[in-house]
C-alpha cells in the first residue's frame, strides 16, 4: 500500500472536487468538510511519503504498469516531496479559512459588512470548494510527475482553476483581473505546448528522465536551445518574472482573499518549480555552456523584480495591492536563487519559496480578515486595529518578519544563503542588493504593522467593528504565522537533505 | 506606435520559428527520431498488450490513460469556472436570447432535427461503443450528442431541453468519467499492480482480456456521457441570461 | 535552407498561423477577436504535432485482422493533440463565459472603449 501513497495523494482531491457539487445537492454544509477531510488525506499521504524519498533518493511509480518511456512514470525527489507537504498543508488552511470567509454569519449586533461582495452567493460555495480541490490536485501532480506532456497537463488544470477562482465573484474588477490574467496566461501556455512539441519533434520521447540522455547526445541542438527558452518563457509569464508580470497586482488583489493567498504562496511558485525541474532534469546535460545565457537574463530580470516590486510596494496606499506588490520582490528573490546557478543560492530560493509561501499566505489571510471584518482596505485606515483584532494584527506581525528576513524566521534563512550563494558565485552586488530589498521590505511591512499597534484610530472608524475574526478564520493565520517561524527554527532538519538534493539537480541528476 | 512594436515583435517570433522549422528533420521521414522511438513497440504490440486495435485510443487509454484522466477533470473544471462566473442556472428561469428572438419555431428546422436526432444519437453511441476497434472513441462520440442536443434546443427552444436534462441530473451523470476511472485504476491497485493497470493476475489469461475489454468499454463509455453532459451543460449555462442584469448600454 | 523549408511545409505554415494568432490576441481590442486569434494560435500547434506524426505512405493507426501489415501513422502525437484539444475547448469555453459577464458589466465587448476603473 504506501506505494500508492503518491498517486492517491494526487487522485483523491480529483474524485472528491466532483463529488462536493453532487454532496451539496441535498447536504449544503458537508462541502467544506469533505474538503477538508480530502485536503488532510492528501496532506498525510504527502508527509508519508517523506521518509521514503530520503531513503531511496527519488521515488519512481509507472503508472499502468507500463515502464517509461511508454507509459507515464510518476518522478518524486526531495524538491517533489517538499513541495507536496508544502502544497496541502497550504491548501488545507486555506480551506479551513474559507468556511467562514465565504458564508459568514452576522455577528450578534449586526454590525458586520462587506465590500467587494467578498461573501459569496450561495449557489457558487460548492464550486468554490471544487475548484480548490482541483486546483491542490493540480499542484500536487505538477510537481510529482516524470513526463513533460502530464506536467503540461497539470499545468493547464491548474491554470484553468485559477482563472476561475479569480473571477468568481462576479463583479466588474475580477472579471476585468481575470480578463487580464488570461489574456496573458493562456498565449504563454501556447509557447509553452509549441515547446514540448519541439522538443518531443527531434527526440520522439515524452519522459523527463529519458529526454535528458536524448537532448545531450541530438543532432539536433539548435532546435533543442530553441524549444528551451520558449519552455522558459511560458513558465515566466506564470511566475511574473520581470517583464511579464503586469497581471499579478491585478488579479492578486482583486481576487478573494483566500484565493489571493493560494495565488501568491503556491501557484506563482508552481512556474519556477516549473523551470527549475525543466532546466536541471531535462536540459541538464546541456549546461552549463550554451545555456547559460538564460540563467544570466533570469538573474538579472529577478534584480530588477526585486527593486520594482519593492518600490511599488512602498507607494500602495491598498493593503492588498501592497501585498501583492511584494510578491513580485520575493518572486525576484526566488528566481535570483535559480539564476545564479549556484548550489547554495539555489538552496536559498527554494527555502524561500517554502518561507514566503507560509508568509505571503498568512499575509493574505491576515488581508481577509480584516477587510470581512472592517470593510477597510486601505492602509491608512488601518489605524488603532490591534484595539478591535488582535489576533489578525499579531499573525500579520509575524509574518512580515519573515518577509523582511529577521533571524529567526524561514525568510531569514532565504536571504543568507542568497547573500552567500550570490558572493560564492561573484556577483557581491546581488548579495547587496537582497540586503537592500530586505530593508525596503521594513519599509512598507513596517509601516502597516506601526499604524495596526500604536497608532489610535482615527475618528470613529472601529467603532462598528464587532471583534475578531471567527475562530477559523483566525486560527488559520495564527498556525501559518507560527509556522513562517517555526519553519527557520528547524532549519536544521529541513536544510541537510535539501542541499544533496540541490546538488544532485545541479550536477544534472 | 502599439502596432509597430507588435509587429516587430511578432516578426522577430515568426523568423525564429522558421528557422527552427527548417532545421526540423523532414516530415514523414521513416528515420525520424519520432518514429524510431516509442512507435515502433506501440505499432507492434500495441493490439495484444492494450487490447484495442485502434492504436490511438491503446495510447489515450492504456498507456497514457493518466493523461486522459487528468484531461477529462480538466473539461470538467471548465465547467466549473463557467458555474463560478456566471452562476449556476438552477433558478435561472428560461430566459435565453433564443427563446426571446423574433424568429419563431421554423418548420424546415423543426422537422429536420427531429428526422436527424435519432440518427445522430444512435452514431455518437456506436462511435462511443466501437472506438476502441475503429476508429472513433468516447471524446469523438460525446461531442456528437453535444452538437445534436445543440441543434435540436436551437430549433425547438431552450426552455423545453433544459427541463428534460435538469441540473441536477447533469451534474450528477458529470461526474461518471472521473469515478470511471478511479474505480477502474483502483482495480489494479487492489490487483497488487500499479494504479490503471487493466489486469487482475489472479484470474486466468482468458478472462483477463474480457475484463480489460470491459473496463475499457467503461471507461470510453463514462468519457463519451461526460463531454456530451458537460458540452449541453456549458451550452445552456452560456445561453441563459440573468434576470437581472446592470448593463448599461454604450451609446 | 529554403529547400528544407520547402520540405517541411507544413510546419512553416503552422508556425506563421501561430504568429498571426499571437498578432490577433496583441492587437484587437475586442475581446472576441481576441478569443479567436487564441484559438488560431492553438490550432496552429495541434497542426504541427500532427504533421509532425506523419509518416510517408503511411496509413491510419488501425490495426484490422487479417489487413496486409502497411506502416502506420504515428499515434502518439494523435494522443497528445485529443488531450490538447480538451484543454483548448476548456480554456475558450471559460474565456468566453468571462466575455459575456464583461458585456453584462460593460454593455460592449470592446476593451478600449470601457474607461479606465470607477471604484
Amino acid at each position: 500500500m504506501s506505494q500508492h501513497l503518491a498517486i492517491y495523494a494526487i487522485v483523491t482531491p480529483l474524485l472528491a472536487a466532483v463529488l462536493v457539487p453532487i454532496v451539496s445537492i441535498w447536504r449544503k454544509n458537508w462541502a467544506m468538510p469533505m474538503t477538508g477531510l480530502v485536503l488532510t488525506v492528501s496532506l498525510v499521504f504527502s508527509t508519508l511519503l517523506v521518509p521514503q524519498v530520503r531513503a531511496s533518493g527519488y521515488l519512481s511509480y509507472h503508472l499502468g504498469s507500463w515502464e517509461p518511456p511508454f507509459g507515464i512514470e510518476l518522478r518524486v525527489d526531495f524538491l517533489g516531496v517538499f513541495m507536496m507537504v508544502l502544497i496541502s498543508a497550504i491548501c488545507l488552511i486555506v480551506a479551513v479559512y474559507s468556511r467562514k470567509y465565504i458564508a459568514p454569519d452576522t455577528a450578534k449586533d449586526g454590525k458586520t459588512f462587506f465590500f467587494y461582495a467578498e461573501e459569496m452567493q450561495e449557489e457558487k460555495r460548492p464550486v468554490y470548494y471544487s475548484l480548490l480541490l482541483l486546483i491542490c490536485a493540480a499542484m500536487l501532480g505538477f510537481v510529482a510527475t516524470g513526463d513533460i506532456f502530464n506536467m503540461f497537463v497539470f499545468f493547464e488544470l491548474m491554470a484553468i482553476c485559477s482563472y476561475a477562482l479569480v473571477a468568481i465573484p462576479g463583479t466588474r474588477l475580477p472579471i476585468r483581473a481575470a480578463i487580464k490574467y488570461m489574456l496573458m496566461a493562456v498565449p504563454a501556455a501556447m509557447l509553452a505546448l509549441l515547446a514540448i512539441s519541439l522538443l518531443y519533434s527531434v527526440t520522439g520521447s515524452l519522459n523527463m528522465a529519458d529526454l535528458a540522455g536524448l537532448a545531450g547526445s541530438s543532432d539536433y541542438s539548435r532546435v533543442i536551445t530553441i524549444s528551451y527558452v520558449l519552455l522558459i518563457v511560458g513558465f515566466a509569464v506564470k511566475a511574473a518574472v520581470f517583464p511579464l508580470h503586469i497581471w499579478l497586482p491585478d488579479a492578486h488583489s482583486k481576487a478573494p482573499s483566500p484565493v489571493s493567498a493560494l495565488l501568491s504562496g503556491l501557484i506563482v511558485k508552481m512556474g519556477i518549480v516549473g523551470i527549475i525541474r525543466v532546466t536541471y532534469s531535462v536540459y541538464g546535460s546541456h549546461f552549463p555552456s550554451p545555456l547559460s545565457w538564460v540563467t544570466s537574463v533570469l538573474m538579472w530580470a529577478a534584480a530588477v523584480a526585486i527593486i520594482y516590486g519593492a518600490i511599488m510596494a512602498i507607494r500602495q496606499n491598498d493593503l492588498k495591492l501592497m501585498i501583492a506588490y511584494s510578491t513580485i520582490m520575493n518572486l525576484g528573490y526566488i528566481t535570483l536563487g535559480f539564476g545564479l546557478a549556484d548550489v547554495t543560492a539555489l538552496v536559498g530560493g527554494v527555502y524561500q519559496i517554502m518561507g514566503h509561501g507560509v508568509a505571503k499566505a498568512c499575509l493574505f489571510l491576515c488581508a481577509g480578515s480584516i477587510i470581512s471584518r472592517s470593510g477597510y482596505q486601505k492602509i491608512e485606515d488601518l489605524k488603532g486595529a490591534y484595539r478591535k483584532m488582535p489576533l489578525t494584527c499579531i499573525a500579520f506581525a509575524l509574518a512580515s518578519l519573515s518577509v523582511v528576513g529577521i533571524p529567526p524566521t524561514a525568510g531569514f534563512i532565504g536571504k543568507w544563503y542568497l547573500v552567500t550563494g550570490s558572493l560564492n558565485s561573484g556577483y557581491p552586488f546581488l548579495g547587496a542588493l537582497v540586503l537592500a530589498g530586505s530593508i525596503m521590505a521594513a519599509v512598507y511591512c513596517f509601516r502597516v504593522v506601526y499604524y495596526m499597534f500604536f497608532l489610535p484610530p482615527s475618528g470613529e472608524s472601529w467603532q462598528n467593528v464587532s471583534g475578531e475574526a471567527p475562530p477559523s478564520m483566525a486560527g488559520a493565520t495564527l498556525v501559518l504565522a507560527i509556522a513562517s517561524m517555526a519553519l527557520g527554527i528547524a532549519s536544521s532538519w529541513i536544510l541537510p537533505p535539501l542541499r544533496d538534493a540541490m546538488g544532485v539537480l545541479l550536477a544534472g541528476g | 506606435m502599439k502596432k509597430a512594436v507588435t509587429l516587430i515583435f511578432i516578426g522577430g517570433l515568426a523568423a525564429a520559428l522558421l528557422y527552427t522549422v527548417a532545421l526540423l528533420p523532414p516530415m514523414g521521414d521513416a528515420d525520424n527520431p519520432t518514429n524510431r522511438h516509442i512507435v515502433p513497440r506501440y505499432h507492434e504490440r500495441g493490439e495484444e498488450e492494450a487490447g484495442t486495435g485502434n492504436l490511438v485510443a491503446a495510447v489515450i487509454l492504456n498507456y497514457r490513460g493518466y493523461d486522459t484522466m487528468v484531461e477529462v477533470t480538466i473539461f470538467s473544471a471548465a465547467l466549473a469556472g463557467i458555474f463560478a462566473v456566471l452562476g449556476t442556472v438552477r433558478k435561472r428561469i428560461n430566459r435565453s436570447y433564443i427563446d426571446r428572438a423574433g424568429v419563431r419555431f421554423s418548420f424546415i428546422s423543426g422537422t429536420t432535427v427531429l428526422l436527424l436526432m435519432p440518427l445522430i444519437i444512435v452514431f455518437s453511441a456506436y462511435t462511443i461503443l466501437y472506438g476502441t476497434d475503429l476508429p472513433g472513441g468516447g471524446f469523438q462520440g460525446g461531442a456528437a450528442i453535444g452538437a445534436g442536443v445543440m441543434i435540436s434546443s436551437v430549433a425547438y427552444g431552450f426552455h423545453r431541453a433544459q427541463r428534460r436534462l435538469s441540473h441536477h441530473v447533469r451534474i450528477i451523470l458529470e461526474s461518471t468519467a472521473i469515478s470511471a476511472f478511479f474505480v477502474v485504476g483502483t482495480v489494479g491497485v487492489i490487483g497488487g499492480a500499479a494504479f490503471l493497470t487493466y489486469m487482475l493476475p489472479a484470474l486466468t489469461p482468458g478472462s483477463q482480456s474480457v475484463l480489460r475489454t470491459v473496463m475499457l468499454l467503461v471507461l470510453q463509455f463514462g468519457i463519451g456521457i461526460k463531454v456530451g453532459i458537460i458540452c449541453t451543460s456549458i451550452l445552456f449555462a452560456l445561453m441563459m441570461e440573468e434576470d437581472t442584469s446592470d448593463v448599461e448600454h454604450a451609446s | 535552407m529554403w529547400s528544407m523549408l520547402a520540405d517541411n511545409i507544413n510546419y512553416a505554415v503552422a508556425m506563421i498561423l501561430f504568429c498571426i494568432g499571437f498578432y490577433t490576441v496583441i492587437i484587437r481590442s475586442n475581446l472576441i477577436k481576441k478569443i479567436i486569434g487564441l484559438m488560431i494560435m492553438q490550432v496552429s500547434v495541434f497542426f504541427f504535432l500532427v504533421s509532425v506524426g506523419y509518416l510517408d505512405e503511411g496509413v491510419a493507426p488501425i490495426v484490422i485482422p487479417g489487413a496486409a501489415p502497411s506502416p502506420m501513422v504515428n499515434p502518439l502525437p494523435q494522443a497528445m493533440i485529443l488531450t490538447a484539444i480538451v484543454i483548448a475547448v476548456s480554456t475558450t469555453a471559460l474565456f468566453l463565459s468571462l466575455a459575456l459577464k464583461f458585456y453584462e458589466h460593460h454593455g460592449t465587448v470592446d476593451m478600449d472603449r470601457v474607461k479606465e476603473e470607477k471604484r
